[in-house]
């Protein structure tokens, strides 16, 4: 392959020898370090060769010798074909463009990354970093890494360091955050803890107050659980910031009338894809209409980036697949449909629990209506949190005053 | 004398397991299937059609018979032969 490249660049003449002694014009030929290949023999007296141009010149003394006839019957070689397709101006009027466009496009960054953000929102470092001189269409060799750096770095606060790469024309920034500093927790403002929800007591960890609970305990909402006034002999009420963690055994029990034939959403095997095309942050599609193939659908986008030498060049091809979906009836048998219910109760109660809460134990309890429909109610026992801090407005009014 | 060097001289070679082909300069030949001939150590064509294709080595000369042959490579130490290949032969 190579060497076919190489002998393509520097040029060969395909020659036909016509002769009685062509085997020795050959072995002069190899004798004086001609090179040749492709020998090929036509007819009895016929051979034709392939030659390099540079060396075809050094023939005319060994055909002499060898009685062989020399002529060609081909060139080949890139300024043989360059030759042959002079006239075709637009041809070379549309390479130097293409060579222009990708030297010219090259020189541009069309596309920031930016790794490492944590919790800064990406926007207002984007911000910086194009007041700093780095955004999609911005010169390449303007850029000077280390004060793009420092610019940011005294803008954005919360990073405590970033560089930026330049791979081809994407700007790869890194950045890594700085972690915030720990909140303090005012301690001087008495507080007290209560129940968010209705419980029984399971366990708790008291760290400042007095507890008024014990396990076993019922408790309802808003009922103070760790008290922030503290009595003793010595000081009547004391009153400080109550802290510490209650866990209960809270109910939920969500019902719903369901019937036993329900609506699934289904992808059908319609699919349609469109494209579009990224150059240099702009968006061109390449479809007419604007609205979706479909009135239900499922979508799927993935793109693929153009990469010239391994260096991506600031296009990209996006598709996006939309899948036909299909409202279809579906019957359940029983045991499908607690299932199916389970799943949508459990759904409806999800806001109300907190993000501690352990589920315990869970029970399905129905019964049927005459007209086929379900009555299903789930009963699901949670462990969890309950306890949440509430200043004491006027420490002298609370329940525990004097 | 003369006579008793060469054995000498492949008994040493065959102990301590030398490649032949360079101390003797012999041709080195390796086939792939029946489609190409790569033969080193050659010293040239003797006679060449696309049926058969005779060639001179130190020792024997190669007989290279088969139909459409083709040199497509050679230099001055080796060449390689394509087509569809019937026979290599060591004749006189």
């Amino acid at each position: 392959m190579i060497l076919n490249l190489f002998r393509f660049f520097s040029g060969y003449v395909s020659v036909s020898l016509t002769g009685n002694f062509t085997e020795r014009f050959i072995n002069i030929c190899i004798a004086r370090g001609l090179v040749i290949w492709n020998i090929r023999k036509t007819d009895e007296h016929t051979t034709t060769i392939n030659i390099a141009v540079r060396d075809f010149l050094k023939v005319r003394p060994i055909a002499r010798k060898s009685k062989t006839k020399v002529k060609i019957t081909e060139k080949h070689g890139l300024f043989t074909y360059l030759k042959k397709h002079r006239k075709r101006k637009f041809f070379f009027i549309g390479l130097v463009f293409f060579m222009l466009f990708i030297f010219i496009s090259t020189r541009f960054i069309w596309h920031i990354e930016i790794h490492g953000l944590t919790y800064t929102s990406e926007q207002s470092l984007t911000q910086s970093l194009k007041e700093a001189g780095v955004f999609p269409g911005a010169l390449k060799s303007r850029i000077d890494q280390s004060k793009v750096k420092n610019s940011v770095l005294l803008k954005q606060k919360d990073l405590s360091w970033l560089w930026v790469d330049i791979k081809g024309s994407k700007a790869i920034v890194n950045v890594s955050q700085r972690t915030p500093a720990p909140q303090i927790e005012e301690q001087s403002t008495p507080c007290d803890i209560i129940a968010t929800k209705d419980g029984v007591i399971f366990s708790y960890n008291a760290t400042g107050g007095s507890v008024k609970v014990k396990t076993g305990d019922s408790v309802v909402q808003g009922q103070t659980l760790i008290s922030g006034v503290i009595t003793s002999e010595m000081i009547p009420h004391r009153y400080t910031k109550a802290s510490g963690q209650v866990w209960a055994r809270t109910w939920y029990t969500p019902s719903d009338t369901f019937y036993p034939v329900i609506d699934v959403l289904k992808e059908t095997d319609e699919k349609k894809t469109r494209y579009s095309i990224n150059i240099f942050g702009f968006d061109i599609n390449l479809f007419f209409s604007s609205k979706p193939p479909y009135d239900t659908y499922n979508t799927q986008t993935s793109s693929k980036e153009l990469y010239i030498f391994k260096k991506p060049t600031g296009i990209i091809l996006n598709h996006t697949t939309y899948t036909k979906t299909e409202n279809k009836k579906q019957a359940l048998n029983e045991a499908e449909l607690l299932n199916y219910a389970k799943e949508q109760l459990l759904e409806k109660i999800k806001s109300e629990l907190s993000e501690s809460a352990e589920l315990l134990g869970q029970k399905t309890d129905f019964n049927k209506n005459p007209d086929g429909s379900y009555n299903i109610m789930l009963i699901c026992e949670y462990k969890e949190q309950i306890g949440i801090s509430v200043e004491i407005k006027n420490p002298l009014l609370s329940e525990n005053a004097p | 004398m003369s006579k008793k060097k060469p054995n000498f001289l492949r008994k040493v070679t065959t102990a301590i397991d030398l490649p032949k082909e360079l101390v003797f300069n012999l041709p080195r030949i390796v086939m792939i299937s029946n489609e190409e001939v790569y033969i080193e150590n050659y010293k040239g064509i003797v006679n060449y059609n696309d049926k058969e294709v005779r060639l001179n080595t130190n020792r024997i000369p190669v007989k290279i018979t088969g139909a459409g042959l083709e040199i497509t490579q050679i230099t001055a130490d080796d060449v390689t032969i394509s087509g569809r290949i019937c026979s290599v032969e060591f004749a006189n």
